[in-house]
């Protein structure tokens, strides 16, 4: 059997290609050519479904051979010759015939330039307006960036890793080829396998089904974009532009050293201008400069429009020209942050509200977490205050009512915030990257609590970096005026109850820390329930230091209670008379404050471990009863 | 079609004073200030603004930076610069501003005060009212916690962090009481002989100032020695202006006790100026207009 003779089908390749190329409606006797056919095996169902005239190409042997034998056309080309290849087209097709489609199935990645192939055939193809019809395999299946993460990239006789592949695809690189190749994508069909021919060994931790870092790693290439399980792009064009593009598509630049750091992203209804300019004001004060503004109006009519656009009009030269106005209709709450979310080219992109305040050091604080935690998420502390509305004449105006107060902690606790969420949305800058690349948005399903919904979705994958500065005012509108007034209790619950189900039902990542705080935590509630009472010498142990100075000072703490206790006082004369039967010299005490965390830990193991603390055992048991 | 009528004004001068300041706050603060005066231009509510600054720093550094931003594109008729070469506090520090000019309106600006860009308009939208005497801006992020009616704006004091006065009024009461208040209360003194002149204190919620002021880490209010101490020193010395000399040797008596370094020299200042004779003229003795309640000048809607 050759590794290249694959059956027909309609799950796999040829059964997706053939579905593609019923869709252009063949005419009866027209050619359908086959570039890199193989075996071509789509030949007969290609003839008997339409009646068009099946030609392979290929340079290799046993398959033209086939395709002879079993009577259809076949020659041998080499596609790396294009004139060559051309040439040969043009003579073997009757003068004026009528080409019904071009074809090159898992051909394209064989070759060291897929851009010459893909322009000869947009020579053939442009005239008459034939379609390509493509496929190549997807590098970016799950299997193999799951594999990659433990070091392997196994190449294989053929499949997804065949061993003579020249070019590499994911969805996005082999868009650009086919656009630079002159061709325009006009259907897709991509054949998808869970699991791919790259699944193997299954028992890795990064493949097994069950296992959650599996779990973890497929659920972060499936929220990435729609190719994860893709095994094969199958896709139909059309000739498009001439194109001079010289290379085949690479990333020309690995980072935009020029963008800004930061897009402030504004949601607004258009109802709330009077506040919506005073959260420009404190914007455009800013010690740093450094941001765009992005205001997202939200089912604006076309005078709330001009309001907005009023406003950006109103602000001076140097912060209008890094504001927009973006308009969003349609959807719930989430809407109009996702649209600019992915309109934003900042690093870091920060949701704020249009009644929303904040201190002059906020982009600041956030800049100078970024330079020692570039790529977590930056959170600087908020305060909260009590705020209303008055109305004076025919305007209105913000009024606090309250002192300030430190309702939200200032450091981030991704235990905490599983319970319920502690950061106000404009305390917290997101890396860009998480939506640009990562596909994360705002849940638009959730009426309420979408931040939280985020925040709890992104922390455990980028970690947080916090800020003890107060940077941010949440205002707390006593008027009415606020989310937790628009939606009733049956609301919030039920939007919190979907975002637990969420991240519930997958792996979570806990930052460093996180074993020694849910071990006090579980056993602090063991000792409150009265289910356990700790001895200080069982294994458990119960607070654990696990910070390096801290545990030396533990262990340090240990050894000398342990021998000064009385069991080990009263014992010294059996040790030393051991000692001495034994003719061994006398020890010298150790110094205690010069051991290391080995040495404390080898001297305590000694004591524990000895005849003297076995005997005394009693001694001890008494005194605790 | 709602017409809104605002009143003209005439010639506005925006005077701040300058001590030692961020050369690129100063920019910043001066870019929003003339994009507010674009507006207020525009809507015809003044015919003419400029910028003075008085620089009570040590040397003049900031000359170039303040004379920089005298554009022939700017909404700012000019920019002026004056050095003090003295560090005069900001009641003398407005008070030879306001010798050199003869602008209808002043506006009493703190130099880290960044206005919205309505703000100029909404303060001078109260004048339509002839017996107006202050008109203050709403400091943000932080705002004041004093009470004022929410219907008419009035207010006990106005802060001339950003406070709008017509010069007529100025030149009635001869500008700040520089003698008595080096700091702290000049505005406060000057909001209460607004009063006593007839006119009206009003607080305008609608024209944001933001003000950088910022909160520490644990969401505490701190002040630095300059505002402690001066501001202890008017406590007293402004009781004792406004016939409350109980209340100032009651806070005086409080100041020596404290053990607190700042409050006690302030103590002995107020001491040392009542042996010499040096306190001021007592006003108000009716009490109609002065307010202390609660360590404060006003009724506050809530503790900072």
């Amino acid at each position: 059997m050759e590794i290249y003779d694959n059956s027909f089908s309609d799950g796999n390749v040829y059964g997706h290609i053939a579905s593609l190329f019923a869709r252009f409606e063949p005419a009866e006797g027209s050619y359908f050519l086959d570039f890199g056919c193989g075996f071509g095996r789509l030949a007969e169902v290609l003839e008997s479904r339409h009646g068009v005239k099946y030609v392979g190409f290929d340079i290799n042997q046993p398959g033209l051979d086939s395709l002879r034998a079993r009577g259809f056309a076949a020659y041998y080309a080499d596609l790396g010759d294009v004139d060559a290849a051309l040439e040969l087209v043009r003579s073997v097709l009757p003068e004026g015939a009528a080409i019904a489609a071009l074809c090159t199935i898992d051909t394209l990645e064989h070759l060291p330039d897929p851009l010459a192939a893909l322009r000869l055939y947009a020579r053939l193809g442009r005239q008459q307006s034939v379609p390509l019809l493509v496929s190549v395999p997807n590098v970016a299946h799950t299997d193999i960036g799951a594999k990659l993460t433990v070091g392997r990239f196994d190449y294989t006789e053929a499949g997804l890793l065949d061993h003579t592949h020249m070019q590499y695809f994911t969805s996005d690189r082999f868009t650009s080829l086919m656009k630079d190749g002159g061709w325009h994508e006009v259907h897709r069909q991509d054949v998808s396998l869970l699991r791919s021919d790259q699944h193997f060994p299954a028992q890795l931790p990064v493949l097994a089904p069950k296992a959650p870092l599996a779990g973890l790693l497929a659920g972060l290439r499936l929220q990435a974009d729609p190719y994860g399980y893709v095994n094969q792009f199958v896709r139909a064009y059309l000739p498009g532009p001439e194109t001079s593009k010289a290379h085949v598509p690479f990333v020309e630049s690995r980072e935009n050293g020029q963008s800004r750091f930061l897009s402030v992203v504004i949601r607004t209804v258009g109802r709330r201008i009077e506040t919506l300019r005073e959260s420009l004001l404190c914007l455009s004060a800013q010690t740093s400069q450094d941001f765009e503004v992005i205001i997202a109006g939200h089912n604006l009519d076309v005078e709330r429009q001009i309001a907005v656009e009023q406003l950006i009009d109103e602000l001076q030269a140097g912060v209008r020209e890094r504001a927009r106005l973006i308009t969003v209709d349609g959807g719930g709450r989430s809407a109009p942050l996702n649209a600019g979310f992915m309109a934003a080219e900042g690093r870091y992109v920060v949701a704020f509200d249009d009644d929303d305040l904040v201190f002059g050091n906020w982009v600041e604080t956030f800049k100078g977490l970024e330079e020692g935690s570039s790529g977590q998420l930056l959170r600087a502390s908020a305060a909260a205050q009590d705020w209303d509305r008055i109305r004076r004449g025919g305007a209105t105006a913000s009024r606090a009512i309250s002192g300030m107060r430190m309702l939200y902690p200032d450091k981030f606790e991704l235990l905490a915030h599983l319970v319920e969420n502690r950061t106000p949305l404009h305390s917290i800058a997101f890396p860009r990257v998480l939506f640009s690349e990562l596909g994360y948005r705002f849940d638009p399903e959730l009426s309420t609590a979408e931040d939280w919904d985020l925040i709890i979705r992104v922390a455990p994958l980028s970690g947080v970096a916090s800020a003890k500065a107060v940077t941010a005012l949440y205002r707390l509108w006593k008027c009415g005026d606020n989310s937790t007034a628009a939606h009733d209790q049956f609301e919030w619950q039920s939007n919190y109850f979907k975002t637990l189900r969420k991240i519930n039902d997958a792996p979570i990542l806990l930052p460093p820390g996180s074993a020694a705080k849910l071990r006090r935590m579980y056993l602090s509630l063991e000792r409150l329930q009265g289910r356990v009472e700790l001895d200080p010498d069982e294994s458990v142990l119960t607070d654990p230091s696990l910070n390096d100075p801290e545990r030396i000072e533990q262990l340090r703490e240990r050894y000398h209670e342990l021998v000064s206790s009385t069991s080990w006082q009263i014992t010294i004369p059996l040790r030393e008379a051991r000692r001495i039967l034994r003719r061994q010299p006398r020890p010298r005490a150790p110094k205690v404050w010069t051991m290391s965390e080995a040495d404390l830990d080898f001297h305590i193991r000694q004591i524990l471990g000895s005849a003297s603390w076995r005997w005394t055992r009693i001694l001890r048991g008494l005194r605790r009863g | 079609m709602v017409v809104d009528l605002l009143p003209r004004l005439g010639r506005l001068r925006v005077h701040s004073i300058l001590y030692g300041n961020e050369p690129h706050r100063i920019i910043q603060a001066v870019a929003h200030l003339e994009r507010a005066a674009h507006i207020a231009l525009q809507r015809g509510v003044f015919d003419k603004i400029e910028l003075a600054y008085g620089d009570c720093s040590p040397t003049d550094d900031l000359r170039e930076t303040v004379l920089a931003q005298d554009g022939e594109a700017s909404s700012l008729a000019a920019v002026e610069y004056h050095f003090f070469d003295e560090n005069l506090g900001s009641a003398h520090g407005h008070n030879r501003l306001l010798d050199v000019a003869s602008s209808e309106f002043v506006i009493i600006m703190n130099p880290d005060i960044m206005m919205a860009p309505n703000a100029i308009v909404e303060l001078a939208r109260v004048f339509s009212d002839q017996r107006v005497g202050m008109a203050e801006a709403k400091q943000l992020p932080i705002e004041h916690p004093k009470h004022y009616d929410p219907a008419t704006g009035d207010t006990s004091w106005a802060a001339t962090a950003c406070t709008l006065i017509p010069r007529e009024v100025i030149n009635k009461l001869e500008g700040f009481d520089h003698r008595t208040f080096f700091l702290y209360c000049d505005d406060v003194d000057f909001s209460w002989r607004v009063k006593l002149a007839g006119y009206r204190v009003v607080y305008c919620p609608a024209a944001a100032a933001f003000h950088d002021k910022r909160l520490g880490d644990g969401g505490e209010w701190s002040i630095g020695w300059a505002e402690k101490y001066y501001s202890a020193e008017a406590a007293m010395l402004l009781a004792y202006k406004y016939s409350r000399q109980d209340l100032a040797e009651e806070i005086h008596a409080y100041f020596k006790k404290s053990g607190d370094e700042v409050w006690l020299k302030a103590a002995d200042e107020y001491a040392r100026r009542k042996s010499a004779g040096e306190l001021p003229v007592q006003l108000d003795a009716a009490h109609k207009v002065a307010v202390f309640t609660n360590n404060a000048y006003a009724n506050h809607r809530f503790a900072m």
